[in-house]
């Protein structure tokens, strides 16, 4: 219906185009300028030239001997171990960071969603880790984790005297596992305004036809916030893949050039790619290997996209079907 | 709940409520532990001497408290420097992006124009291009025009805005009632006048939300300074990533924890006055997409 309206007032505003309209659209134009300019500056015209960088041998100063290498430096990658490792890591990082990064936003969220005397000290002080600032963020959750001076290796000291478990490198994806596990209060916010958005009327319904809590949740709650999981699990994707100043502070050894000195056995994809371009000035193979990386975040996007409509609820559908 | 649905749902369960309840809120407090430990930990540590750093048994509560710690990370170190590098770049970039965001997300949910929903799909996809594909050739061109190892990149990405942030203010601004600008269009006001005096007004969380989100960011960020700016220009979180060195040249660790509980201090402020506008922010903003 709505979808009707708007496109019968797109037509009548070709045709005519009021004094009004025109003044409107001008208006709009004028307003969204900045974003637009930045739009084209800062984001097209990089990626244009990044792309063209990346067809190049291109190392920062070698303008005058620039030569165009081919896809090379995209086939080099896929031979380079450090390119695999990186990857791998990314991946497993990503997929148990999200998973459990949401399971664990919905289980805080449904603790917090009822009637409870502290419910507003506790949403609150389970949101404060998700809101400090990421550089000290790390420091603080890699100090917990410290070989020697942590407090995880004192408490298990009580039970196992003497437990000095070098954790950052030994249990280095897992680590930072639970540092995204530590931000969970963002996502749990998040499923809070969600559950707050399920009508009670449709619980209660549930619940005089006979079914229990479980049933409510799996039946009917759930269902209705696949659109926030939907959200959450598309956008955690994309920034946990990303994963780049965590790891870098959390191994702690950025020199003071800021050069990287970690094993590559615990490099994820972005270190590598910061290393490669920051480290070693390689531009043209940096930028080649940051647009596989987009393009392997695109295909993520679109296959999470094309099998949202078997598992997200759109109540728009369901609107619909009503009015037929 | 009304009186009746309250009995028939409650009175079965009655013996049991006291019980879960006193194990859920163990169960909240415990959670709130392992949330919170991390922060009390570099506290706490802050408050040791180098030599209790690292000894076993770990000092959990260090005798006597070196607070002096705070005052050697502030003033043994060029703390000040680095703070006031962070404050130029947060600050600013945070209010540019804040406006320049919120006037194209009304421009999105209120005016009609051509092309724009093409436009606005630029805006979202632009969530899904990683950083890294923009960020190495933006590098490249802020070099060519000699901005690198000035604050100048941030303040123009900040004119831009944030597509993030474009979509929350939109998401907003399409809630208000028509009539509201109507009216106001009525009686002769402008589209600047009706956004700043009529929307802007109206969306305080919202305002709030987008401010600390952007805020913690830029605070928080070590990447871009780390590339972009050198030794003397570079920001607190750059700063403090490497640990402070005594005249020996090994890592002071425990000064440069109280150096970075002083980092986290603004945030955790602006959060503790922020918090309830943050999750109405969430909510009013329709986050959950």
């Amino acid at each position: 219906m709505q979808d009707i309206a708007v496109m019968v007032r797109e037509r009548s505003v070709r045709r005519t185009m009021t004094k009004r309209a025109r003044r409107e659209a001008r208006d709009f134009y004028l307003l969204t300028l900045p974003w637009i300019l930045g739009f084209v500056g800062l984001s097209l015209f990089p990626l244009v030239l990044g792309l063209a960088t990346s067809f190049t041998n291109y190392n920062g100063l070698n303008l005058d001997t620039l030569k165009f290498v081919g896809i090379r430096n995209y086939t080099r990658a896929f031979e380079t171990p450090d390119f695999w490792i990186g990857l791998k890591n990314t991946l497993w990082y990503a997929f148990v960071s999200v998973v459990l990064g949401n399971i664990a936003a919905l289980i805080l969220a449904l603790m917090l969603n009822r009637e409870l005397k502290g419910r507003a000290v506790f949403r609150m002080l389970y949101y404060l880790p998700a809101i400090l600032p990421l550089a000290g963020a790390v420091r603080s959750f890699g100090l917990i984790f410290n070989k020697n001076s942590g407090i995880v290796n004192a408490i298990l000291s009580m039970f196992v005297p003497g437990t000095a478990i070098n954790w950052i490198v030994d249990y280095w994806v897992p680590v930072l596992v639970l540092f995204s596990l530590w931000g969970v209060g963002g996502g749990m916010v998040i499923y809070l305004a969600g559950l707050q958005g399920v009508p009670s009327e449709l619980k209660e319904a549930a619940k005089i036809d006979g079914a229990n809590n479980f049933q409510v949740f799996f039946n009917v709650v759930l269902p209705l916030l696949t659109p926030v999981i939907f959200f959450q699990v598309v956008l955690g994707l994309i920034g946990s893949l990303q994963i780049l100043d965590a790891a870098i502070l959390l191994y702690g050894r950025a020199g003071l050039s800021g050069n990287i000195n970690m094993p590559q056995k615990l490099y994820f994809y972005m270190v590598y790619n910061y290393s490669q371009v920051f480290d070693y000035q390689r531009y043209g193979y940096g930028v080649a290997i940051s647009w596989i990386f987009f393009i392997m975040v695109l295909i993520f996007t679109l296959i999470l996209l094309f099998t949202s409509k078997y598992w997200v609820y759109y109540e728009v559908a369901q609107e619909e079907r009503k009015a037929a | 709940m009304s009186a009746v649905t309250t009995l028939q749902a409650r009175i079965p369960y009655k013996p049991k409520i006291k019980v879960g309840r006193i194990l859920l809120y163990i169960v909240f407090i415990l959670v709130t532990l392992v949330f919170i430990s991390p922060i009390i930990w570099v506290f706490l540590t802050s408050l040791k001497l180098q030599s209790e750093y690292s000894i076993y048994p770990v000092v959990i509560i260090p005798k006597p408290l070196q607070w002096i710690n705070y005052k050697r990370a502030l003033f043994d170190y060029p703390y000040f420097r680095y703070f006031w590098n962070s404050v130029k770049l947060a600050i600013p970039t945070t209010a540019i992006t804040v406006l320049s965001s919120a006037l194209a997300g009304f421009a999105f949910a209120r005016l009609e124009a051509p092309f724009k929903r093409i436009l606005f799909i630029l805006v979202l996809s632009m969530l899904m291009v990683p950083r890294m594909v923009t960020a190495i050739p933006n590098f490249m061109l802020f070099a060519k025009l000699g901005l690198v190892d000035t604050y100048y990149p941030w303040y123009l990405w900040a004119l831009s805005g944030s597509s993030f942030h474009i979509f929350l203010f939109r998401q907003f601004f399409s809630t208000i009632p028509k009539d509201l600008e109507d009216a106001a269009e009525v009686d002769g006001c402008n589209r600047f006048r009706i956004f700043w005096q009529i929307f802007l007004p109206l969306s305080g969380p919202v305002v709030a939300t987008s401010a600390i989100f952007h805020f913690q960011w830029a605070w928080g960020d070590w990447f871009t300074p780390q590339i972009f700016l050198s030794e003397l220009k570079t920001t607190l979180s750059v700063f403090l990533a490497r640990s402070y060195p005594d005249p020996k040249g090994l890592p002071l660790e425990t000064v440069t924890f109280a150096g970075v509980m002083i980092y986290l201090l603004p945030m955790l402020i602006i959060f503790f006055i922020a918090q309830k506008y943050i999750v109405q922010g969430v909510v009013t903003t329709g986050l959950k997409g």
